[in-house]
């Protein structure tokens, strides 16, 4: 055998061609894959995701070559194309019960407080160097909705898109650390122990009735939004229409898992050691962090000012749940409500904020698109 | 740096102006399906 040929396959073997940054990256998606497995830290994303930056970082496989590679043709159809992150909407609406919004819709002020939050970490990332288009995919991390997370980096910042949705999804799974001190330190005592009336119950009507409502209003207000809009509402339609049970079904399980599967993958997938391993990450990670509070924080304070002119007073930890997050934040304010006064159940009245968060991140995500793209 | 600026000023009260008028349509909502949509009732929330 000639020696040419030898050396040749010697040196076409991956194990040459590895970098420190590769290292690296593995180390990064194996923490990902043990917090998803042994933490269960959001691990229908965190999984695939780690299992995606792993084989991004084994080099020569061209699995993400432009136009050739089968990770390339999931992150292109699938994200490029704008097709995942609606799909994954549709299959949230089909799930999302808007009855705790409908039964008090002043609560859906606190979604839009919430997003404040969004816009302040814009502008500081903006400060810190980024561009305009990468300050708005870090800004909406604050959302803390994963899709439009992803919809937003992969329009406007698409070089940023495992860094965000890594960020976005993490602190996901961090809500219950990271909300708590910013409630207490923003709330009193004697707040936090307030017992909300009970809510109205809401009709069947007006609940088939909303969707087309709000995708009607809110389109025709913010059309970036219609994507990431039409299909949260029309799976809601098919949730409370109650005759296709089959298509809601559908969208509930077998389509969201199969767009999950295949969104973890090419997000993970884009985070090669060249384009993650850079001191903008860290900042990423960074301002994420402070989104996730500053969305926390500007939440609460809505609820505070609308106590001031409201006959009967919201327990302004509420707020806190307008960062989406589902039900994530919710639960982390009812147990909160729960450590101060035993009997009283915020559950359901925090749902309604955190409804109306994802609504909100999706407006904030439309006027980002709008006014940059 | 400006435009940043703008872009936070105008996208904060856009949220809010977008979130007012749904609340005014599920309001508006509401208040139509009392008045003239009959007694039927889910469980609630």
């Amino acid at each position: 055998m000639d020696h040419n040929i030898i050396s040749e396959m010697i040196y076409s073997c991956g194990i040459f061609n590895l970098s420190f940054g590769n290292v690296v990256m593995w180390i990064i998606g194996m923490i990902l894959i043990y917090l998803a497995i042994a933490k269960k830290f959001e691990p229908l994303l965190l999984l695939p995701i780690g299992f995606g930056i792993l084989i991004a970082n084994l080099p020569l496989t061209d699995l993400m070559k432009p136009g050739e590679g089968l990770i390339w043709r999931f992150y292109h159809y699938g994200l490029q194309w704008e097709v995942i992150p609606p799909l994954i909407f549709l299959g949230l609406g089909a799930l999302t019960d808007f009855g705790p919004l409908l039964s008090r819709p002043s609560l859906i002020f606190l979604g839009a407080g919430a997003q404040v939050g969004v816009y302040i970490t814009f502008f500081c990332a903006k400060l810190m160097g980024f561009s305009l288009d990468e300050a708005a995919a870090i800004g909406i991390i604050g959302g803390a909705d994963g899709p439009t997370t992803i919809y937003v980096t992969s329009k406007l910042a698409p070089h940023l898109l495992g860094s965000c949705a890594v960020a976005a999804y993490s602190y996901m799974a961090l809500v219950p650390i990271i909300q708590p001190p910013v409630i207490k330190l923003l709330t009193t005592k004697e707040e936090r122990q307030i017992v909300m009336k009970k809510s109205r119950q809401v009709s069947t009507r007006e609940r088939i009735m909303f969707p087309i409502l709000a995708a009607l209003i809110v389109i025709l207000l913010f059309p970036p939004s219609a994507p990431l809009m039409t299909m949260f509402m029309l799976g809601n339609l098919f949730r409370e229409s109650g005759v296709v049970e089959r298509l809601s079904g559908a969208a509930q399980n077998e389509l969201m898992n199969i767009v999950t599967i295949f969104l973890g993958i090419s997000v993970g997938a884009t985070m090669d050691a060249a384009t993650f391993l850079r001191p903008q990450s860290l900042m990423i990670f960074f301002l994420g962090a402070f989104a996730f509070a500053s969305s926390t924080a500007t939440g609460v304070i809505v609820a505070k000012i609308m106590n001031l002119f409201l006959k009967d007073k919201i327990n302004p930890m509420i707020g806190a749940a307008g960062v989406s997050a589902v039900p994530m934040a919710a639960r982390v304010v009812h147990l909160m409500g729960q450590e101060e006064n035993k009997k009283n159940y915020l559950l359901m009245h925090a749902m309604g904020p955190n409804i109306a968060g994802v609504i909100g991140t999706i407006i904030a995500a439309s006027i980002f698109i709008g006014v940059l793209k | 740096m400006i435009e940043a600026f703008w872009i936070f000023v105008a996208g904060s009260i856009g949220v809010f102006i977008g979130m007012a008028a749904l609340y005014l349509a599920v309001k508006t909502l509401v208040l139509v399906l009392s008045r003239f949509g009959g007694e039927e009732n889910s469980n609630g929330s």
